[in-house]
């Protein structure tokens, strides 16, 4: 029965841009199921957005993105900055140090025996301290910002000349008739020198808590974190010394927190830590080095709250890496909803493809699957591609032996995943497929490097991906299909091939 | 603080870069004009003010910087040849765009009013409506108005 009072165009279009409130989804989308016509035109719409997006993407923007970037040139001083204490980064950065911080080793004697040894190291007159506070960062003595934070420690009777010390904590401890302690240690996971800390929690003091950070193999304090009253939290992190040729104490673990710059093995122990907890591939992040190569940034962009902090907990323990979240709102992608859009200019195709599949249950379940398996492929490929831009054949050789086994283990992780998805997606659209031959496994033809191969499987894994969705988006005429369709084994077993070279090459 | 903002900057400079050519800047002007607004966007960030989704704040002082600049200069031309853009090398597996779509897509473009193009593209960038509205200064309606007459124009050209 066709609905009398068809959706307007201007709502149509609201739909596709996910510009409607859910009630009006459910509607306009309850209206769409039962009227052919609207769906033709919000079909016309969707195909015409997308025609357009590619036009944006292919033409528009190479054309018009400039070839060079100069550097962003911006103002030394700080002068304009205003103090609304406790910037939102810190606050964060201190909740997910409180949620680390498990009551492992109980005992007050243990806490107080790792106290009493850090305080007898003597004092490292050299180190350059970074400071976190309302969320600016800076070098420590470089900034008259040190003189507000300096008169927080001073009102509390920490002593600002060596704060980053067991010697400081210690005595500012020692003045606390109530406090609570605690220690817990935290295991680096990249066979460095598991990290103990300690952290004291009061009200007798403007200062709250402090939480130091310290190296279990030599107990050097290498992070605080306090909390002043009002809620000001402050966070110093040691920097090492200015420049690497001044060799530093000596040490029987050296580390590279003692650089002063940081390598692509800082990179890459952030990528395999991310990994470990499958946030490199499955979330919206990017790992870069500034430009100043003094840290490793972690930058997220939409990602849920309870996420942000899990990602945060596992890099707390990776020297000088900082986690950036941005709130962007997602991309306006079109919904979702129902694979499969029919318009008078595929219904031919689509019947094609329910005959195929067995009805349009059967294909609606086909198309799930395989749209699924295909973006997975494409990401886990995204990713290797990702490893191989940021470690070309001479950066690669400047690692050591174990980051290079972490390299490859990542590598071969994705290109696994990589095999494993176009498996699936081969599995799952294979009723849609037509009968061919069991063709041997191909050897790919030359093999150059695996990071120039990992170019090449990511592009052949976004052109197969593009395939499957427009195939199973509906936006295929039935010709256009069933070309789509002959060319899809080749491509698949073409993804699957080089994906299991680069899971086998060293 | 810094960082943050260059990182920030390394993300999205091509998008709006990009964005202030279409607006018919110099690949010259345009480094101006994004040295000028991430300048903004980092005393901004200095100061404390929100911003609820920094793409669209960017987008909209580009677009204000840009449409400035525009004015100021009365040699840019209006808008680049986006109709003489050549596509890199058409893939035999493009089976969904074929040329001839294309070209009938960038015929009904050129049909189009310039806020209508700069609506299209901004939505291309991921914009919603209200910051679509907020970046070129109109209504809300409008920019709805805008686009569903570009795209049910476009529709009729890519459809046919």
């Amino acid at each position: 029965m066709p609905e009398p009072n068809h959706i307007g165009q201007d709502e149509l279009l609201a739909l596709v841009d996910g510009e409607l409130t859910p009630e009006h989804v459910l509607t306009v989308e309850a209206h769409l199921r039962d009227c052919a016509s609207c769906r033709a035109e919000f079909a016309a719409f969707l195909q015409a957005s997308v025609v357009y997006a590619q036009f944006h993407e292919e033409l528009l923007e190479p054309n018009l993105t400039p070839q060079i970037w100069p550097a962003l040139r911006l103002p030394k001083s700080r002068s304009s900055a205003v103090y609304g204490w406790m910037g939102a980064l810190a606050a964060v950065i201190a909740i997910a140090a409180l949620m680390f911080v498990h009551q492992r080793h109980p005992q007050p004697s243990r806490f107080q025996e790792i106290l009493d040894r850090s305080e007898v190291i003597p004092p490292r007159p050299h180190e350059r301290i970074q400071v976190t506070a309302a969320g600016l960062t800076w070098i420590r003595s470089a900034s008259h910002n040190d003189r507000r934070v300096a008169a927080l420690f001073i009102k509390a009777h920490y002593n600002w000349d060596d704060p980053l010390s067991a010697r400081s904590f210690a005595s500012w401890r020692k003045l606390l008739r109530h406090k609570r302690d605690r220690l817990s240690s935290l295991s680096t996971g990249d066979g460095q020198a598991p990290l103990y800390v300690i952290r004291t929690e009061t009200d007798d003091s403007s200062l709250r808590f402090a939480t130091l950070t310290l190296r279990s193999n030599d107990l050097a304090a290498l992070k605080g974190a306090f909390r002043f009253e009002g809620d000001q939290d402050v966070e110093l992190n040691d920097v090492g010394p200015e420049s690497p040729a001044a060799p530093a104490a000596p040490s029987q673990n050296p580390t590279p927190l003692r650089e002063s710059a940081v390598t692509p093995a800082d990179e890459l122990r952030v990528m395999a830590a991310l990994n470990e907890i499958g946030a490199d591939v499955n979330d919206p992040l990017t790992v870069q080095t500034d430009a100043t190569k003094r840290h490793v940034i972690v930058t997220g962009v939409g990602i849920q709250p309870s996420r942000q902090n899990e990602i945060r907990r596992k890099l707390l323990a990776l020297p000088r890496t900082l986690v950036t979240f941005l709130s962007h709102a997602p991309l306006a992608h079109p919904p979702a909803s129902g694979n499969f859009l029919s318009t008078d200019a595929n219904s031919d195709a689509r019947r094609f493809l329910e005959d195929r599949a067995g009805g349009p249950r059967q294909l609606e379940t086909i198309a799930e699957k395989s749209l699924d398996a295909s973006t997975y492929s494409l990401a886990y490929s995204h990713a290797l591609d990702v490893l191989a831009d940021k470690f070309p054949a001479a950066v690669e050789s400047t690692l050591n032996s174990e980051d290079r086994a972490t390299l490859l283990l990542l590598r071969h992780r994705h290109a696994a995943a990589v095999e494993h998805n176009s498996a699936q997606l081969a599995d799952s659209l294979r009723p849609l497929l037509p009968a061919r031959p069991q063709s041997q496994a191909t050897v790919p033809q030359s093999y150059t490097s695996w990071q120039a191969e990992a170019g090449k499987l990511y592009e052949d894994a976004r052109r197969l991906d593009d395939t499957v969705s427009h195939l199973l988006g509906g936006l295929l005429s039935k010709e256009q299909t069933e070309r789509a369709l002959a060319s899809l084994p080749d491509a698949i077993e073409n993804v699957q091939t080089q994906a299991r070279a680069e899971a086998a090459a060293q | 603080m810094r960082s943050e903002v260059e990182q920030i900057y390394i993300e999205t400079r091509a998008s709006v870069a990009s964005y202030l050519r279409y607006l018919g800047l110099s690949e010259a002007q345009a480094q101006e004009s994004l040295q000028e607004v991430y300048l903004c966007l980092y005393q901004t960030l200095l100061r404390r003010e929100p911003i609820e989704h920094i793409k669209a704040w960017i987008f909209r002082v580009a677009h204000n910087d840009g449409v400035k600049r525009r004015k100021r200069d009365k040699t840019f031309a209006a808008e680049p040849d986006w109709s003489r853009f050549v596509h890199p090398s058409d893939s035999p597996e493009r089976i969904l765009l074929d040329r001839e779509r294309m070209e009938r897509l960038k015929q009904s473009l050129a049909t189009l009013s310039p806020q209508q193009r700069q609506c299209l593209y901004l939505r291309a960038e991921g914009l919603r409506y209200r910051e679509i509205a907020d970046t070129l200064d109109i209504e809300v309606s409008t920019v709805n108005e805008y686009l569903r007459r570009a795209l049910a124009r476009l529709a009729e050209a890519v459809h046919a």
